[in-house]
């Protein structure tokens, strides 16, 4: 259906889902410790924001569904920029035993924050409940629409 | 409200709506080209929509890989799209046996 309602809700849906396996994989490699001289894992954000279209784009959708006042923002949804590591310095533990340690007998971790990852993961959680109940609302629409003018005598 | 459409309709399409067997595939036919083309239209997309989530479904079987919601989506758009067929054919259906009950 190439309602705007089901595109709208379906784009939140994924994003928020592209978010959560971003989130996952920061859990993951919470624990990784790095090589001493190595790549370590850098915690990742997930870049979203509004799914811009152009100027001629937005002007003749909402000719085509007859606004006439432009709207503030093109409906088309939310969509994913991509992924970006943070800048979140490594955490430095003091590890002799460690066989990844270096000479200070120090090893890092990538500095995932554990409470901020949980508490954006309650938030991802919402949103994508919100969407889910958001296209559930469209539908029962859709579907009362077809009730319009039924068992009409 | 006005009765054009109907008028418009010539005794020719009118007798030929009559001597069709099936009322339903009879009624598009009747209706004249562009509505028919609108409605032939519509109902291929309703199929697509359910090829597609035939498609998704089958993906989901097989290997899993495929996030659950969109497959429910299409489910749920196939389901849509055939309802919104099914209603207009009852419109449709509906309108003919009012003409059929028409006393000339």
């Amino acid at each position: 259906m190439s309602d705007t309602l089901f595109a709208i809700a379906r784009s939140g849906m994924d994003v928020e889902r592209l978010r959560m396996e971003v989130i996952a994989q920061n859990l993951a490699n919470a624990g990784a410790a790095r090589l001493p001289g190595g790549e370590g894992y850098q915690p990742m954000r997930l870049v979203s924001g509004p799914n811009a279209v152009s100027g001629f784009e937005q002007a003749l959708g909402d000719a085509a569904r007859g606004y006439t006042v432009h709207a503030p923002e093109a409906l088309a949804g939310t969509r994913s920029y991509g992924v970006q590591a943070t800048a979140a310095p490594p955490r430095i533990v003091h590890e002799p035993a460690n066989p990844l340690a270096d000479q200070d007998g120090n090893v890092a971790y990538p500095g995932v924050d554990h409470a901020g990852e949980m508490a954006l993961m309650v938030q991802t959680q919402r949103i994508y409940e919100a969407n889910v109940v958001m296209y559930n609302s469209a539908r029962s629409m859709f579907m009362r629409a077809m009730d319009i003018g039924g068992n009409s005598p | 409200m006005s009765i054009d459409a109907i008028a418009a309709l010539s005794a020719a399409q009118i007798s030929a709506t009559a001597a069709a067997a099936a009322p339903q595939a009879a009624a598009p036919q009747a209706a004249g080209q562009s509505f028919g083309s609108m409605l032939l239209a519509n109902v291929m997309h309703a199929d697509a929509s359910v090829q597609a989530a035939e498609q998704a479904v089958q993906a989901f079987a097989v290997d899993g890989q495929a996030p659950p919601h969109q497959v429910m989506l299409a489910l749920e758009e196939a389901r849509m799209s055939l309802h919104f067929a099914l209603q207009v054919r009852n419109r449709l259906v509906e309108g003919y046996q009012e003409l059929m009950r028409m006393q000339l």
